[in-house]
This record gives structure tokens, sequence and C-alpha cells, in this order.
């Protein structure tokens, strides 16, 4: 196939390529991963919320001239304020058996995602969009790896993002309380942690997450209703690759998948490249079934 | 403590009291006067629905509307027209969500655009055309289920749509297995018209004779070009394409130096173009849809690709939005192509003239999917009017030997085995260029974005502008 000297002056920029694609893979997933851990609820819907994001960029660009990463805290109020209903809506799986309740999530965060996607297609119809930006087909090179502006300014604040909920988990009072309530529900409220508006919260936060990270990603690609459901099967991948709940295991995973599906196609057809990320899947749940940092948050 | 409680109670029971009868009123309110409005507002027609069955969430309203049409028209209906007060039922399946559904309203919007001016000069003698619309989003087995429902279900008389070749194979073997006539919207892979089917007409042109077009185009356009890498999505009509494009390259002197397919909607492309790069070519050839193409033409400049990329099968990214997504980097893209406004074949006046309404009626430029819509009802209608009866078999035989002229798209005729026999003359390639005025086409076209529009350059009988190397 390739020679080796090919295979080498392709690999620096294809690992360059794969870590920018895994910390945008990150950022969208983060939420995800946080929602399940606190609460148990797998939020099939989140790759819809990622969506709503990438549309509030989109609005506010267009219609009041809000640069598109001014938007970013504004998609993240939003969404965060949309939790709180959204909770409401999850809040009555809480009273079945925790197995019964997983099920029951998955059932009905795949309704609420069907209803965003038609709603969406309702109000803005199918069509594909842009979000104007600056940093779109802006490229510069360093040491020969021809880099996107996009890619760039978006890894860059995914990893500010990351910082700050990391921070904002280990140092913070409240970030002390919802890993204490993910760890063990019943303990914290003994300890008088009030769990309900823990959950309430980083619900918010978790949809805040994934509206961010839509947010983010509409500067280096399309928006169209249906584009939450392309993104969910994999952000789960990640998710689980790195451990349901995990916050650092995600950003592994991420990285990993991106990695993999960079690097997989100097080496097989790109159409086949999701084989090697989910052979890698499928391997590490084989030694750790928990995930590479399953259990920890 | 107590009363507080009792308080807070009491607070939450009266705001619910207060909104379950603000809910009441908004009722009453809204049906009355809705009622009362309707009364002042027009008189009722004679007839009322002749359309029922949407199931695509924005499909909704138009349909409706398309009722109102028909049903004030049954009135004026010739007496002594042999169909007269029968409903010719049309099935259209078509991908009305998810990612495709760019695609497959635009074939809808066809479909209602060419229903609503049949029905609205009386319809086929004397019967009206009624649209049963299904949505199969992404899902190919639920075009077949959606086909089953149509021919069990609603009865039709003929099923259309599809535009993905994947969603035509899922339908072509329902519609065969029913004997019902199924003409395609879309659907370009060789093989929906090569499995021996009797029931399928294609009125898209084959793989073969989009690459037939885009070879001698492109080798026209870059005579110098030997090495050539094919950059092809993963679908049948990818590999369709690709099959295609492998069978023909000898005959333009290319040697294809990359052919792996890709997975569509990555929104990563760079590590798969920077492989493309290393093979060296000297063309790069795209068979992908409108946002992938987009997403290409732009990182390829990242990985520092600067050969020149074409679309080189299908007409896929040939809309306005494609214009759109890429910006001032389109200018000078070519693409073979069904329709687009801006021809000369066979005759301007005619093409500019239902352009121009179909884009008042819809804010879209007739694409080649909307053409398809256009088209398919027109074969409909003509295969009717022959056979003066609504049964399966005569309108199969009726749609076969289609031999009839439509002045904004030429002859329109079928082999034997189903597929479209026009392409060699109706088949027009584009180029993206600068808009302005030529010739019978203003400079003001609404059919534009970033300043640049599609305008025919081959074959010369339906050119309006001169192919340029970009």
């Amino acid at each position: 196939m390739l020679s080796l000297e090919m295979v080498l002056a392709l690999l620096p920029s294809s690992i360059v390529y794969g870590i920018f694609l895994g910390g945008l893979y990150a950022i969208i997933a983060v939420g995800l991963s946080m929602i399940f851990g606190v609460m148990k609820v797998i939020n099939l819907a989140h790759g819809d919320f990622a969506m709503l994001g990438m549309y509030i960029t989109f609005w506010l660009l267009t219609i009041f001239g809000v640069p598109p990463l001014l938007s970013l805290p504004v998609s993240f109020a939003v969404m965060f304020a949309v939790g709180f209903p959204f909770m409401w809506l999850v809040k009555p799986l809480f009273k079945r058996p925790l197995e019964e309740m997983i099920n029951s999530s998955v059932i009905l965060t795949y309704g609420a995602s069907l209803a965003l996607a038609s709603g969406a297609q309702m109000i803005w119809t199918s069509n594909f969009r842009r979000v104007p930006n600056p940093y779109w087909g802006t490229t510069f090179s360093i040491g020969g790896i021809g880099l996107d502006m996009g890619y760039t300014v978006v890894f860059m604040f995914a990893v500010i993002v990351y910082l700050m909920l990391y921070f904002f988990l280990i140092r913070t009072k409240v970030g002390k309380a919802i890993r204490a309530v993910s760890q063990d529900p019943d303990a914290a409220a003994l300890m008088g942690i009030d769990v309900d508006r823990m959950h309430t919260l980083s619900m918010g936060i978790g949809l805040g997450l994934a509206a961010l990270g839509g947010s983010l990603l509409s500067l280096v690609y399309y928006l169209y209703p249906w584009v939450g459901e392309q993104l969910v099967l994999l952000m789960f991948i990640i998710c689980v690759l790195g451990g349901l709940g995990s916050i650092l295991g995600v950003f592994y995973g991420a990285l990993i998948i991106g990695l993999a599906e960079s690097i997989a196609v100097i080496f097989i057809p790109a159409s086949i490249k999701d084989v090697v990320a989910y052979a890698i899947f499928l391997g590490i749940l084989l030694i750790r079934p928990q995930g590479l940092l399953g259990g920890k948050m | 403590m107590y009363y507080a409680e009792r308080m807070r109670r009491g607070v939450v029971l009266s705001a619910a009291i207060v909104a379950t009868i603000a809910v009441i009123v908004g009722f009453v309110v809204g049906i009355a006067g809705g009622y009362f409005w309707g009364l002042s507002a027009v008189p009722a027609p004679v007839t009322v629905t002749t359309t029922k069955t949407v199931t695509a969430p924005g499909a909704a309203k138009t349909v409706t509307a398309t009722s109102t049409v028909t049903a004030t028209k049954t009135v004026t209906a010739p007496a002594a027209a042999p169909l007269a007060g029968k409903v010719i039922k049309v099935g259209v399946v078509q991908p009305l969500s998810g990612p495709l559904a760019y695609f497959g309203e635009s074939g809808l919007d066809g479909v209602k655009f060419a229903t609503d001016e049949i029905n609205a000069k009386g319809g086929v003698l004397g019967a009206k055309i009624e649209l049963h619309i299904e949505d199969f989003g992404i899902d190919y087995k639920a075009a077949a289920a959606a086909a089953e429902k149509l021919i069990t279900v609603d009865k039709v008389n003929v099923v259309v749509g599809g535009f993905a070749s994947g969603a035509g194979y899922t339908i072509e073997d329902v519609t065969e297995k029913y004997h019902v006539p199924y003409v395609t919207i879309g659907c370009s892979a060789d093989t929906i018209t090569a499995r021996g089917y009797h029931w399928v007409f294609r009125t898209a042109p084959n793989s073969t004779e989009y690459m037939l077009m885009m070879g001698h185009v492109l080798s026209m356009l870059y005579p110098k070009a030997k090495r050539v890498a094919i950059l092809a999505e993963n679908s049948e009509y990818g590999q369709a394409s690709l099959r295609a494009i492998k069978k023909l390259a000898p005959q333009y002197g290319w040697t294809i130096v990359y052919d792996e397919p890709y997975e569509k909607r990555t929104p990563d492309f760079r590590p798969t173009l920077q492989k493309v790069k290393a093979t060296n070519p000297d063309l790069i050839g795209l068979v992908s849809y409108l946002t992938d193409a987009a997403l290409i033409m732009k990182q390829s400049k990242e990985v520092g690709i600067n050969v020149p990329i074409s679309t080189i099968s299908g007409a896929g990214p040939q809309t306005l939005k494609f214009i759109d997504l890429t910006g001032k980097g389109a200018e000078g893209m070519v693409m073979a192509s069904e329709f687009w406004p801006n021809k000369k074949w066979p005759y301007l006046p005619a093409v500019m003239d239902i352009s121009y309404k179909f884009w008042d009626k819809y804010k879209r430029p007739i694409d080649f999917q909307a053409w398809a819509g256009i088209g398919v009802m027109y074969i409909i209608k003509d295969a009717v009017t022959r056979a003066k009866s609504l049964d399966h078999t005569d309108l199969r035989n009726a749609i076969a030997s289609t031999n009839m002229f439509l002045p904004w798209m030429g002859p329109i005729l079928f082999y034997p085995n189903g597929h479209a026999g026009w392409w060699k003359y109706n088949l027009v390639t584009y180029q993206i260029q600068k808009v302005r005025q030529v010739d019978g086409i203003p400079a003001n076209i609404p059919w534009q974005s970033n300043g640049l529009s599609f305008y025919a350059v081959y074959p010369p009988k339906a050119a309006v502008a001169a192919l340029t190397t970009p």
C-alpha cells in the first residue's frame, strides 16, 4: 500500500488533526457523561440539544450580529434554563427501580430527541446552514502541518471549558456536592445535600455543555435539524469508552476516538475508519468493562 | 409554619384553577372566533379535501392548500371527459426528514407544482390528481414499508419518488411485487433498471451517462490531467458512480490513482484528503452530496491541495446551497445536471417561464430534484391521457410507450428496461460563473448566491456561456 516514508510523512499532521477532532468530540460528549454520572439518565436527546446550540449561534449572528464566540455563554445559559423543565419531564422516572429507570430514560429521551429534531425542521426547515465566521477556511501552517483556524479555536475553547468544568467539580462546594450525589445519593442526602437540586443543576449544566459544544461545532460544520442524530451515537461510544459518568475519562475517550479515526485513514479506506474506532472501543471494554476511568467522576 | 404551608397550597391551587379557566376560555374563544372568521372570510368550497394522507411535518400546509385549488376547480371540469369525477392517486415516497430532507423536499415541491398546474387546468381527462405523501427519513426499509402502505391501504395508481438509489431498490421490490408502476425521482445508480424489473421507470440519468458527459467536459477543461483521484461516498449512489468512472476512465486517458470510498457526513475530511494529496493527482473527482462536497472543497485548501477539484458523476451538489456553503471558492466548478434554469435547450423562453413560476411559488430554483418532481407528474399526465384508464397495467404500458416533448426539457421516452433514454439529448453541463447578463437571461435572476450561479456550457445547443478554465 503506502510506503513507510509516506506513512511517516502523513503521521504528524494526522495526529494533530486527531487531537483537534478529539477536543471537539469531548466538549460535546462531556455533558452526556455528567448527566449519566449524577442521575443515571441516558440522554439520547443530547445531540439535539447540541443542535439547538448550533441554531442559537446561527440566529444570534444572523439577527443580532453577535460574534459566534460571544454566543457561547448565551447558548450555555439558554440550555441551562431549559434543563429545569426537562428535569421536570425526567423526574417521575426516579420513582422507579434503577434498572427500569435507565430503560425508561432511554425511551423518554429518544422521544424528546425526535420531537426536538422534527420541531426544528418545522420551524427552520430542512435547509443546510453555515455560521459565517472569520475562522472558516482560514488556514496557517506550523512545521509543515496545515492547520485550520476554526478547529484551532474550537480546540482552545474546548480545553478552557474543560478546565473550568474540572475546577468547578473538584474545588467548589457545589461541585463537591454534585460529585457526592453521583457517588451515593442516599449518603449525600444524609449529609444535608439537597439531592433534587443537585440533579436539576447537573441536568442544566449537562444540557448547557451540549449546547456550548454545538455552538463550537457550528464554527467548523454545517447545521441542519437532524445533525443531533448523527452526533449522539459517537458521543455515546466516547462516554462508554471513557467510563460513563467520568469527566476526565470522556476527554481521554474522545482523544482516542479522534486519533483512531485520523490515523486509521492512512492505512485503510476512509469508509471503514469507524471499524478501527469501534474495535478499540470493544478491546478496551474487554479489558475494562467499566470504561477507562469508570466509577470515578 | 402550618398556616404558611396552607397558604402556599392555597396560592398554588388558585393559580392552577386560574390557569385551567384561562385555557378553557382560550379554547372556546379560539374555536368560536375561528368559526365565525371562517364564515365571514370566504364562501366554503363545493367539494372539500380531495387530498389526504400527510406524514411529513413540513408538508401539511402546502398540501391542504392544494386541496382547495382542486376543490374549487372540480365544478368546472368538462363533463364529457372520460375520467370525469375519478381521482388519480399518486403515492409519493420521499426523504422528508433527516439529512436528505433538503433534496426530498425539493422533489416534493416539484411534484406539488406540477400537480397544481395540471389540476388547475381541469385535471387529466377530468380526473384530479391526488397526492399521498410518505416520508422515509434515511431508512430505506421504511421506504419499502411506505410504498407497501400506499399500494395496499391508499390504493394508489402509481408510486413516485425515492431520491436515493438505496431507497429506489427497496421501493421497486415492492412495486414489482404488487404490479404497480413506479416512476423514480432521482435514483441514478445504473443497476436500478438493470434487474429485469417490469414496473420501474427511472427519470434520472444513470451513473454511466453522467460520467460520459463529465469525462468529456473535464478532458476539454483539463486536457493535461492524467492522474485522477476519485473521492466517492460509501453509498449505493457513490459506489455505482465509482464503477462507471473506473470503466470509462481509460477512454479519457485517465489513471485512477485513488478510489477509496469515504464515510459520508464526517466533520473532518483532512486525514483522507492528505492521503489523496500523497497520491499526487492532477485532478480530483467528487461523488458526493451537498455538505460533504462543500466541506471537502474547504478542507482541501487546509491540507494544501492545489489541483482542480470537480464533481465527476451525478449532480449531488448542484443546488444554490452548494454555492452558499462553499462561497467564492465554488467559481469555475462544472457539473452535469438534468436541469437548471440557465440553459437554452430546447427553448429558452419556456425554460425561463417555468423557472420564474416555480421560484415565485417555492422560493427555490428548479434544481435536478425539483425538475424530476415536475417531470414525473407530466409523464403520468401524458400516460393517463393516452391510456384513458387508471388500471395499473394500462398505466404501466402507457408510461413505457411515452414519447413526448417538453419545451423546457426536451424529448422524453423510455428504454425497454425502464431507463429514461433521453439523456443523450437533454443532459447539460453547467459551470459556476459570475452572474451577468447573457442572451435572454437577465443579470437579476433570483437563483444566484454570492454573485454566482450555474450556466450551461455544454453541449453547444444548450450553452448560454463559454466553458472557461478557472
